[in-house]
């Protein structure tokens, strides 16, 4: 039976960069400030790692964190009232180049929506999470959750079929 | 009809679905990101390793000092004793006369001794505990090698530590399984999930708040205390709006972001600002989250 991995930060960037990048690019509204939270949400991480009892504690944790530093983020004066020039996602394939929006129509379409509402989606759509699992981490009620999962379907289906 | 409308909406999410999760795993951490991540992660370490060695010699200056404290009471317990010895057998030498006396004596200057004892004993056992302590911290620290990473679950430091958590790990599985039995595990397994997101969200949580101690912050929408109605540039008039009862005051900036606030009675004022625009957000829905994050405001 093999040995678990010992949980220390180096070990949760190995398996979790993906996952955080992700869902730090579909929260910012450009890569250099995903890039930074992306750095942010695994350095916090140090100071907390002897408290991870599981790999899934620590996966759990990282949502969360990535989450409430976005929201922080968000809040700032800054950031509400300065526009950038570059597109708001930058995909990138393995080899590290971008590649064009266009063969990404639905996570092109899904930046295009209000950053609570990326969230659902991507929470809902891409990590495959519950109302219920969405509502803990985003600390919101399962009603808004649901009415914010509703509406973000619908204006996501106009944005696809404006571009088809 | 209803039917057919419901199927076409299931097989639309589930396209979009597909293609959202196929497009995002596309999406990887750039390598150079992770490089410097870990140089970050690293440098971060040996900062709290720094830390626990300033701390660590901190402690031990004062376990020197308790291991003195731990040999001097039951030192002073021994010079008792020899005085209360030497002074006995003085009497002793002094008169033979009286037997009782010298039967009650002895018996007296050992209980007294004894009494010396039993106090030092006790001394040194709450000493010999705090130490105890310090040398399980010890151990835990040489278990960290002192980088603050833990190097294994194995050793026995850490393992108490486990073991300790144990019973409060099995009670929340108690409470977890008293429903049906099938969904016993997956309860558990969330209960855990949650109980550790709810743990850690404290922490994150409270360096949040600390950043907008005068107002409350939901990520998208601001509630702020004010002295009087709020200016909002390029902003239309100000449409007055009753929502569950509460008079609000609502306008559109510049920006297309919503403002509204309400005044109460004692002449203070409550601003609702959010970043969603008009587009985003119609008018009723921004007014309904206001009213709800006003009340959750309002009853802390």
């Amino acid at each position: 039976m093999p040995t678990e991995e010992r949980i220390t930060a180096e070990a949760a960037i190995d398996r979790y960069a993906d996952m955080v990048y992700r869902l730090a690019l579909s929260q910012m509204k450009n890569t250099i400030d995903a890039d930074d939270l992306f750095q942010e949400v695994f350095v916090r991480l140090v100071s907390h790692i002897r408290d991870m009892e599981s790999w899934e504690h620590v996966k759990a944790w990282l949502i969360r964190v990535t989450i409430n530093c976005a929201k922080k983020h968000y809040g700032l004066y800054w950031n509400k009232n300065v526009d950038f020039l570059e597109e708001p996602g930058r995909v990138a394939d393995g080899c590290g180049g971008p590649e064009l929006p266009e063969e990404h129509p639905v996570w092109a379409a899904v930046q295009k929506l209000s950053p609570k509402y990326r969230l659902v989606i991507h929470l809902y759509y891409y990590e495959e999470k519950t109302v219920a699992e969405i509502a803990r981490l985003t600390g919101q009620k399962e009603t808004t959750v649901k009415s914010q999962m509703h509406r973000a379907r619908e204006m996501l289906k106009d944005l696809i079929q404006e571009q088809y | 009809m209803m039917d057919k409308h419901n199927a076409d909406q299931q097989i639309t999410d589930r396209y979009v679905m597909d293609r959202y999760q196929k497009e995002t795993g596309q999406i990887h951490a750039p390598a150079d990101l992770i490089r410097r991540t870990k140089k970050a992660v690293r440098t971060e370490e040996q900062r709290l390793a720094s830390k626990d060695v300033v701390h660590e010699a901190a402690e031990g200056a004062g376990r020197s000092r308790s291991k003195a404290n731990r040999m001097a009471f039951p030192l002073t317990a021994a010079a008792a004793l020899c005085i209360a010895l030497l002074g006995i057998s003085v009497i002793g030498i002094g008169g033979r006369t009286n037997k009782t006396a010298l039967e009650e004596t002895p018996e007296m200057a050992d209980s007294a001794a004894a009494d010396m004892m039993a106090e030092a004993a006790e001394e040194e056992g709450v000493d010999a505990s705090a130490v105890d302590v310090t040398a399980d911290r010890a151990g835990e620290d040489e278990a960290t090698n002192g980088t603050g990473v833990l190097l294994g679950k194995t050793d026995a430091a850490p393992q108490d530590a486990e073991a300790r958590k144990e019973p409060l790990k099995k009670n929340g599985n108690t409470e977890a399984a008293s429903g049906a039995a099938a969904d016993a595990e997956d309860t558990a397994a969330r209960t855990d999930e949650t109980a550790a997101v709810s743990t850690d969200t404290a922490d994150t949580d409270e360096v949040l708040e600390n950043d907008y101690a005068d107002s409350a912050y939901d990520g998208y929408f601001q509630v702020v205390t004010m002295d009087g109605a709020p200016s909002v540039a390029g902003a239309s008039e100000w449409e007055p709006v009753t929502v569950h009862g509460v008079d609000f005051q609502v306008t559109c900036g510049e920006d297309g972001t919503w403002c509204a606030y309400t005044e109460e009675g004692s002449g203070k004022v409550y601003v609702i600002n959010t970043e969603l625009t008009s587009e985003e957000l119609s008018r009723e829905d921004f007014l309904e989250r206001a009213y709800e994050l006003l009340t959750e405001k309002l009853c802390q």
